[in-house]
């Protein structure tokens, strides 16, 4: 079913450093992964874990040096890492789009919030002031702001959380991105705001189309709104599949643990807990990233490391243990 | 079978209104961050306080703690009446309380070693006749929240945030409190981290006999974490009950909501039944008159306008202000 689906974005043997006066951890590890027309893929995992970066390279918001990028990312048949910058200018914003996690300092104090929302349709689409203003008053009203007219010639302090992070996503879908990069878009909202988030954020989808790669930490969310998911570990993929099959057969030690990790309604006894910590960048294990903390762990994932194994169904692992599954 | 509970914290009608700069003409202003709250914490048990920023939940503990002034009402701690009373009458007993804050990257003082971290309320209070007895209390304390004793002379910026909460955890526990308020003590951590720290608070609370309020946005963390919940907005506790009480059986429109509103990873996946609630919560400075939900409650009427509602009793300790109810 897939392969019939238009591909929006594929990512292809991502490795990235940050190179240091010292030394040059690497902080992505062939990361791969395709994001299919209409979609949402969710990428999920612990602070540190490379999920960021892995957004902001897509984007090309890395300053290289330090970064250092290897891979290839393919948007509309053009590798992004080779283009110049100014063509990636014209992407950015317009094609690409992007929705940061803290929407105080992503729109800028100084203008109102109208005007910055003009600037998009000004910039890429070339439009007049009349037209823009009016173009930016309608996007207002389809992310549901009440009053749009008057929210316009406010300052981004006049609005409150759920309201700043409505008006990025009006700005981000202006120009009706083929693809929207939604970074913890909705970790500093509260949960009812958070709710709304997401609704409309699923609405405008059907509505636009957009592919969206969602990334966060919360588990909750991803299986709220996403429909594939990626779950990364130490800079690397450690596990992939549909959001139905991921919750309902983890397979990764680590996804496990992660899943178990969170209290559940009505279990009073001790929470499972995955031993010892995140490495520190630079400090990842050579074998199995996960084998230091893992509970399966034998003297092969110490000593090499395993590829993603299919295990069908669109469901692929990184560990040993699924080495050997037959594909039905 | 409330009557055997000893009562440790009985909160009467405390009000923490704070002045917002107004004209010097124009009527005085307040943000009623708490306006009107009123509980019974009993000895032994874990009260979570939940609710949405801005609803006030910090501002209560504090004021119970008397890190602010109340404006109004009257906390009593231990039998000790403690709202009005003088920093010196305070003395004793703030050992008795003790607060664990959300960031444990801004609540340890970084010049000071994990020694001195925790020490320091044993020399403040008096607690220890010599340096050996303190030291050895130190590396008691350091065992029950393990963390290695090599550690004693590093700093904190040495540890990871999952190590630092521990530090801190160890530090309240120093005075041998009844009472710990825990300020959202796990929501700077990550996933796997968090549930390291909460089995520790409670095997904590067993071995001690602690008594918690615990601190939390997060819906599942107060699930699992608490006997009873009390649900905060807008400065008001709208609905307070057992745990079982709240989850299952939700009376008040708010609470209801939130609990629809949290993305779950298990059970079913029902859309239809998710409230989704219409706009923002308004400013605390000009809250809605009666009762503060009605904006945005879709069961509100007239009533709710011109009327604050009661607190309605339904037995069990579950109590619930909305004119639902009341009828």
């Amino acid at each position: 079913m897939m392969e019939n689906k238009e591909k929006v974005l594929s990512v292809k043997d991502l490795n990235l450093w940050f190179d240091g006066d010292f030394s040059s951890p690497q902080i992505l590890n062939n990361v791969n992964f395709e994001v299919y027309k209409g979609e949402t893929l969710g990428i999920a995992g612990e602070s540190g874990c490379g999920k960021s970066v892995t957004s902001l390279s897509v984007l090309r918001l890395l300053k290289t040096p330090p970064a250092r990028i290897q891979g290839t990312i393919e948007f509309q048949g053009e590798n992004l890492l080779e283009l110049p910058m100014s063509k990636m200018q014209k992407i950015r914003g317009n094609k690409i789009a992007m929705i940061f996690q803290e929407p105080m300092t992503s729109l800028n104090p100084l203008f109102k919030v109208g005007y910055q929302l003009e600037e998009v349709f000004r910039l890429h689409q070339g439009l007049s002031k009349e037209e823009a203003k009016k173009k930016a008053i309608e996007m207002l009203d389809a992310v549901r702001i009440p009053l749009p007219e008057q929210r316009a010639k406010e300052f981004p302090f006049q609005l409150s959380g759920g309201m700043r992070q409505r008006v990025m996503i009006a700005m981000a879908l202006s120009c009706r991105p083929e693809l929207l990069v939604a970074d913890e878009p909705t970790t500093a909202l509260d949960v009812t705001i958070q709710a709304q988030v997401l609704d409309l954020m699923r609405n405008l989808q059907k509505e636009f189309g957009t592919a969206i790669m969602f990334i966060t930490h919360d588990l909750g969310v991803i299986r709220e709104i996403c429909d594939r998911v990626v779950i990364m570990y130490c800079g690397e993929i450690v596990e992939t599949a549909k959001v139905e099959e991921l919750f309902a057969n983890p397979c990764h030690p680590y996804t496990n643990g992660l899943l178990s990790t969170l209290p559940q309604s009505g279990v009073k006894d001790r929470l499972p807990t995955i031993p010892g910590m995140v490495p520190p960048a630079g400090k990842f294990p050579s074998g199995c990233v996960f084998s230091p903390r893992c509970e399966h762990a034998c003297e092969q994932c110490i000593a090499n490391k395993p590829e993603l194994y299919d295990v069908g169904n669109g469901h692929s692992v990184r560990c040993f243990r699924y080495q050997n599954t037959e594909v039905k | 079978m409330d009557a055997e509970k000893k009562i440790l914290l009985k909160v009467r009608n405390l009000k923490q209104w704070f002045p917002v700069n107004t004209m010097i003409f124009e009527k005085k202003k307040y943000v009623k961050a708490v306006n009107d709250v009123s509980f019974d914490l009993y000895e032994g048990e874990t009260l979570g306080i939940a609710g949405e920023s801005g609803c006030g939940k910090s501002t209560l503990i504090r004021s119970c703690l008397r890190l602010l002034d109340p404006t109004d009402g009257s906390v009593v701690f231990d039998g000790q009446e403690i709202a009005k009373a003088k920093q010196k009458q305070l003395r004793p007993i703030r050992k008795d309380m003790q607060i664990i804050f959300q960031d444990p990257y801004a609540s340890l003082d970084g010049r000071w070693t994990v020694t001195q971290l925790i020490e320091e309320p044993l020399i403040v209070n008096k607690l220890c006749a010599g340096k050996e007895e303190r030291q050895q209390k130190v590396r008691d304390l350091l065992e029950s929240v393990s963390i290695s004793q090599e550690y004693v002379n590093r700093y904190p910026h040495e540890f990871s945030g999952g190590q630092r909460q521990r530090i801190a955890i160890a530090s309240a526990l120093a005075t041998d409190p009844k009472l710990v308020m825990c300020d959202e003590p796990v929501s700077a951590l990550d996933v796997s981290v968090r549930a390291q720290v909460l089995n520790l608070l409670k095997e904590l609370q067993e071995e001690r006999k602690l008594t918690y309020i615990f601190v939390s946005h997060d819906m599942s963390v107060i699930e699992y974490i608490c006997d009873r919940v009390a649900i905060m907005y807008l400065g008001k506790i709208v609905e307070i009950g057992t745990k079982e009480d709240i989850f299952n059986d939700p009376r008040h429109p708010y609470t209801q909501a939130l609990l629809s509103a949290v993305p779950k990873v298990s059970g079913e996946k029902d859309e239809s039944k998710r409230i989704i609630l219409e706009g923002d919560i308004p400013s605390p400075v000009d809250p809605p008159s009666g009762c503060v939900f009605r904006t945005r409650c879709k069961y509100a009427t007239e009533r709710c306008a011109c009327q604050e509602p009661k607190v309605t009793d339904l037995g069990n300790g579950h109590c619930v202000s909305c004119h639902l109810l009341d009828e």
